[in-house]
């Protein structure tokens, strides 16, 4: 289809004009000349000829003029004057339903419509806060001088603005009626109806009318705080406000009727169809509350500030993970949110009451006060009856508001003046209807003003709290329950177990089932995973109903269903040791822990069930330290502690025994060394965190393997002489008893001295991965990393973290200047004549801010380009975007520094999330690496044309792109940009490879011809 | 002077409507009052007075201000024995404190007894008497006599109901007993200053629950025929001069 030609709407109107006047210029002169012509000396034949020429002439040119001045109505007038006035209107209401200039090809309508297009995008997008009318200025019309009664239509009519005006979330329209039959409300009751309203009611710009029919009231009340709480002040109004109706000889008492219609349940324009449907109800007061769903196209939105706010405040919450073993941790949080919340809010006193069920009371489990205000103290109970009525009088947000002590239900009043509450909020959390917690926010000294969006945004935090704190609790109670069971199992020597009863198989056991079966397989049959049988057990209790005897390990144990439910889906048994068969000493008399002889039963059990593990020897190295400065037994408590934790963390542990005094002993089936290490690692942290009286247990590591070869004698006495033989190891300390490997259990101190000892001896390695130019797929550069590897457990080092932790122990220099000494040693081995014959124009190595933060960092990068007479450029140190931005002063000022000397800095993993390409260009930078992701997306569209818009400004600011990730032909083939060359590296290409093979690759590949270089 | 005390509004309704020729007197500069004839009887209706610390002192102020003859209490009250239901009329046979423990204050004094006077205040019988006639001639509905426990207690605890339930000598005064807040304090009034008194109200709800709006309609229906039983009363004892300043207690 033709494109339509835009013109100026105002140089066609100009032209119109000029038509017109034009066209009756030549009328009137057509005229003139037809009356000369017509005098003149004619024959009759000619004038004739003449005269219906000049009528149609005429015609035509009044035709014309017609037809212009239409057009110009059409377009001033219908298009311009009428969709002009539709669309201002739409706007006054925040409609976004426009009608559009149809005539657009004229520039002027089509300028209107695209504008017009664009609020109603943006109206569609953005917060709309109504700054217009405040409440006075609603032109509201009043039916007395001393305007008490608002004028019954003009309330209805202006429903609209005022519910705009008052900005708030909740109004209500409340309809108060009497069945007077044909009387009317006398005017003394009138009055004395409508003190007793202002008096109840007694929120701010309450608008009362005495309806036209003189048998009712109408109220708004704008801004109120709580459904319940209006409730109980309209209840109360009912029984002050009844009237007699005469009705003959008798009179009798009538009561109102109350009908109320709540913004924003009810929508603006349904607002007053509602409170009629509520009028139509029998009850004495009915609060209508419809079933529609939030109406999209609302007119008043909600507003964006406190919701970021909000965002803010709660958002480390909402990661947080209710698993009991951080509930410490998470409890924190949850307190800090609060605080924060408080103190943005500007609340007297905040904090969480909780459900104590060991006492079963409430008690105050956290307070915090900027102001020395404390409502509820530690030492005094939460009166129960307090947090029942909470419960009964919240709204169905589970919240009860309160802007002041005017506002509140009867019943709750009582307990909010005994703790000399002033207004504030409770967010109650309940199970079953069975409050457990209550979050308050609470004020002591002053009312709440909060707007609507304050008060959502509150209410939206307590959500988002009480959420987490209630899944906090349901997992603890969880925990609980079988922390309990699993102790009471453990004690009596007892194990549980269940199956599923159609196929056998272990649904659920408790942990002293791996005493007995260390090895066995959940997945399996439980015929199968505990005896090794392909079907049931002769005398299986499930089949027979009654016990069974089976032999483990030499021992006799009896078999029970238990809990027996012919509903349940699956059976419970337990096993017990037979009587007289009893295993003595299980416990260690002190901890309470698993001795001695337990452990060798159960390291017995593993040798017969031919299974291979690892024993794990805890060395108390502090143990003379703990007793002397730990008081009360704090030795005992914190063994005991330690062993719960661990049970608790690695549910498939089977126990920690007591070897001796001063030693802890796990038996670990199935466990590589690498396992241990992580083990010991965990075990690490866990022992710092538990503390009593700042003191905390240090261990030191013995590791032992054992198979069914061995023989728990023999094992005992390896572990005892290995105990003697390294007891001057350091606390945290792992020794791998077998092949003396040693290491640090702690990952900090594994990797200093990993990093320490590799450039104290030089025994590090480093991975070349060549840089290619993607137009002549030359090798133009390569990119160094270091590669540290413990050789005794083939494992290679996180060196980021490394370095991390050797700049945090003060060893940072070590790393950076063994790395640039490195530099320097490759750079005289091979020459710079060699880097220039082969077109390598750069070398670039993976730092962050901890290497350039060393002292002598930029001294030792001149005293390096000054020996080697390097071009600019020649080095290079990349960095990634994160890191920049969290310490961009630092990266200002070494980048600017770095430059002089002619070292470039490069972004690597970049991909736009902090930095423009061009503040990255204004700090100094002069690379950027793209990060995979950006190539892996490069098919989409909208990253195809984002990722252009990046390299374009990286060439408006001579800096240079480069793409990170080319992992296939596919994806090298997609990196084009007629005119522009990039650098480019990946598996495709290259992979990271070590200096020989990297320098022969570098030598060869720049030599071949370009047509064969495509891989 | 007849003075009829109510607590809200709705209590002194129909009082006021059928007032003749009511003027409003302000009391205290605080409390509106209406001023007219009920049976050709000078009538006071009061409300707003809440607690009997409240009616004790406006009792004796207008006591003192105006020639009273007869105090009426009416309104609302709850039900502590489970003979009562909401709906049922009450009259006042005699009346206690539920809220007063001097015990240890003075050595003799009994539980809800102010010491220096008797524990409980009895209504005089003549004018039970008169008023239960009055109800017996107009009022369809079930009406008794009943003790009323007074206490400035709005909403009492079950404990403390089941305690005044429980009380032997409240047991022994009448087995309806009835709660409610103003009552006391107009009959300790009484027995300073000598003018009969009696309570008569409408249960609203069992003592310490909440009462429901429908509940509500039920007691509102019964305040138009008690009205005019009280009304009949007040016609009655003008004719009758039944009347006796320091009458039995």
């Amino acid at each position: 289809m033709a494109k339509k030609e835009v013109m100026s709407l105002k140089s066609y109107s100009k032209k119109a004009l000029l038509t017109i006047i034009l066209l009756f210029l030549m009328v009137l002169i057509l005229t003139g000349g037809v009356i000369a012509s017509i005098y003149l000396v004619l024959n009759q034949l000619l004038q004739i000829l003449i005269c219906s020429f000049l009528v149609l002439g005429i015609l035509i040119a009044l035709f014309y003029i017609v037809f212009i001045g239409k057009r110009l109505y059409d377009l001033f007038y219908k298009q311009g004057i009428e969709i002009t006035t539709h669309n201002i209107q739409a706007l006054s209401n925040f409609d976004k339903s426009f009608d559009y200039y149809e005539e657009d090809e004229y520039k002027e309508l089509k300028d209107l419509n695209t504008t017009f297009k664009d609020i109603a995008k943006n109206v569609g997008g953005r917060t709309i806060i109504s700054q217009g009318l405040a409440h006075q200025e609603v032109p509201l019309k009043y039916d007395d001088e001393a305007k008490h009664f608002v004028n019954e239509s003009s309330l209805i009519k202006n429903m609209h603005s005022l519910i705009i005006a008052s900005e708030s979330y909740r109004n209500a329209l409340i309809d108060i009626s009497y069945n007077l039959g044909k009387e009317t409300i006398e005017e003394k009751s009138v009055s004395r109806i409508y003190n007793t309203i202002k008096e109840n009611l007694s929120y701010e710009h309450v608008l009362i009318s005495f309806k036209e029919n003189k048998q009712g009231f109408v109220v708004y009340v704008p801004a109120f705080d709580s459904i319940n709480q209006l409730k109980e002040e309209l209840e109360y109004i009912i029984k002050d406000i009844s009237l007699v109706k005469k009705g003959g000889t008798t009179k009798r008492a009538v009561v109102a009727h109350v009908s109320v219609a709540i913004y924003p349940y009810s929508s603006i324009d349904n607002l007053v169809k509602d409170l009629s449907k509520a009028r139509k109800e029998k009850k004495v007061l009915n609060i209508y509350i419809p079933e529609r769903t939030f109406e999209f196209n609302n007119k008043l939105l909600f507003s964006s500030m406190n919701i970021n706010n909000t965002t803010k405040l709660i958002e480390d919450v909402s990661s947080i993970v209710p698993d009991p073993k951080l509930y410490a941790s998470n409890l924190t949080r949850i307190k800090k949110c609060i605080d924060n919340t408080s103190n943005y809010y500007g609340f007297d006193a905040a904090g969480y009451l909780g459900y104590d069920k060991d006492n079963e009371k409430y008690i105050n489990v956290y307070s915090f006060t900027s102001k020395d205000e404390v409502i509820f103290k530690d030492s005094v109970d939460i009166s129960k009856k307090f947090i029942q009525t909470l419960n009964a009088v919240k709204d169905s947000d589970s919240s009860y508001y309160f802007s002041s002590r005017k506002h509140i239900n009867n019943r709750l009043a009582l307990y909010v003046d005994q703790y000399r509450i002033r207004s504030g909020l409770f967010y109650i959390l309940s199970r079953d209807d069975k409050p457990f917690g209550v979050l308050y926010f609470l004020n002591r000294h002053k009312d709440l003003s909060f707007d609507a969006y304050m008060k959502e945004s509150l209410i939206t935090s307590c959500h988002v709290l009480g959420s987490v704190l209630e899944k906090m609790d349901a997992r603890r109670n969880v925990n609980v329950a079988d922390k309990r069971l699993s102790e009471i199992l453990k004690i009596s020597g007892m194990t549980l177990y269940s199956v599923n009863k159609a196929n056998y198989e272990i649904v659920r056991y408790s942990q002293s089932l791996l005493r007995l079966f260390p090895s066995f397989d959940p997945s399996m049959p439980c015929y199968k995973a505990l005896y090794g049988l392909n079907k049931p057990c002769k005398n299986c209790p499930l089949k027979q109903k009654r016990h069974m005897i089976s032999e483990i390990n030499s021992h006799k144990y009896e078999v029970y269903p238990v809990f027996a439910n012919k509903y349940d889906p699956t059976a419970h048994l337990l096993i017990q040791p037979q009587k007289g068969d009893d295993v003595s000493e299980r416990f260690d008399d002190e901890t309470l822990l698993s001795s001695f002889a337990s452990f060798r039963t159960d390291l017995s059990n593993q040798l017969l069930s031919n299974v291979s593990g690892k024993i794990l020897l805890l060395k108390v190295k502090n143990i003379k330290d703990v007793i002397s400065s730990v008081k009360n037994g704090g030795y005992v408590t914190l063994i005991k502690e330690f062993s719960d934790r661990v049970l608790t963390h690695y549910v498939d542990f089977a126990d920690v025994y007591q070897f001796n005094s001063s030693t802890l002993a796990l038996i670990l089936h199935d466990k590589s060394d690498e396992d241990i290490v992580s083990i010991c690692q965990e075990i690490c942290d866990i022992v710092q965190s538990e503390k009593v009286d700042d003191t905390h247990l240090s261990f030191m590591y013995l590791v032992k393997n054992y198979s069914a070869n061995d023989t728990n004698d023999a094992l005992q006495k390896t572990l005892l002489d290995a105990l003697d033989k390294y007891k001057d190891e350091n606390e945290d300390e792992i020794v791998f008893v077998d092949t003396e490997y040693k290491r640090s259990a702690s990952l900090d101190g594994y990797l200093l001295e990993q990093l320490l000892s590799s450039f104290g001896e030089k025994t590090y390695d480093m991975e070349f991965t060549p840089l290619l130019s993607n137009n002549t797929r030359l090798v133009y550069g390569v990119e160094i990393t270091p590669n540290i590897v413990d050789r005794n457990v083939n494992k290679r080092l996180d060196i980021s973290k490394a370095i991390e932790v050797a700049h945090n122990k003060g060893f940072g220099d070590i790393y950076s200047d063994g790395m640039l000494l490195y530099l320097d040693d490759l750079i005289s081995r091979y020459t710079y004549t060699f880097f220039m014959s082969t077109d390598i124009s750069c070398m670039s190595l993976k730092v962050d801010h901890n290497f350039i933060n060393q002292d002598r960092f930029i001294e030792h990068l001149k005293e390096i380009y000054s020996k080697h007479q390097l071009p600019k450029g020649f080095i290079a140190f990349e960095v990634s975007e994160d890191d920049v931005y969290e310490h961009e002063k630092e990266y200002k000022e070494i980048v600017r520094k770095a430059a002089q000397i002619g070292v470039n800095f490069i972004v690597y993993d970049y991909e736009g999330n902090k930095y423009t390409v061009a503040s990255l260009g204004e700090l100094g930078f002069k690379e950027i690496k793209f990060s995979k992701k950006i190539l892996s997306s490069i098919n989409d569209r909208d990253s195809y044309n984002q990722t252009t818009y990046m390299w374009l400004e990286a060439i408006k600011q001579q800096m240079k792109v480069n793409f990170t990730g080319v992992e296939s032909r596919k994806s090298s083939e997609a990196i084009v940009f007629e005119g522009y060359d990039c650098g480019v590296q990946g598996d495709y290409y290259f992979k990271p490879m070590d200096e020989v093979k990297a320098f022969e690759v570098i030598r060869t590949r720049n030599m071949k011809d370009k047509d064969n270089l495509d891989n | 002077m007849i003075l009829i005390i109510g607590t809200n509004h709705d209590d002194v309704l129909y009082y006021e409507s059928i007032l003749s020729s009511p003027k409003e007197e302000v009391i205290l500069d605080k409390y509106h009052a209406l001023v007219g004839t009920i049976a050709s009887q000078e009538t006071m209706v009061l409300q707003d007075v809440y607690t009997s610390y409240l009616s004790g002192i406006l009792a004796t102020y207008i006591i003192n201000h105006y020639f009273i003859s007869l105090i009426i209490n009416v309104g609302r009250c709850e039900a502590i024995s489970d003979s009562l239901k909401v709906g049922d009329i009450v009259l006042s046979e005699s009346i206690v404190f539920g809220d007063v423990d001097q015990i240890a204050s003075l050595k003799g004094t009994t539980l809800g007894q102010i010491p220096g006077y008797p524990r409980s205040f009895a209504v005089p019988n003549n004018l039970t008497r008169n008023l239960y006639t009055s109800l017996e001639k107009i009022v369809d509905k079930r009406f008794v006599l009943a003790t009323f426990v007074s206490s400035s207690f709005f909403r009492q605890s079950k404990e403390r109901v089941g305690e005044i339930s429980k009380d032997e000598y409240i047991n022994s005064l009448n087995q309806n007993i009835v709660l409610d807040g103003e009552s006391a304090g107009i009959a300790l009034v009484s027995q300073l200053t000598h003018v009969p008194f009696i309570a008569v109200k409408v249960v609203e709800a069992k003592a310490g629950n909440y009462t429901s709006l429908e509940d509500y309609l039920l007691v509102l229906d019964e305040y138009a025929p008690l009205g005019k039983a009280v009304s009949n009363f007040i016609g009655e004892i003008s004719r009758t001069d039944i009347l006796r300043i320091g009458g039995k207690f």
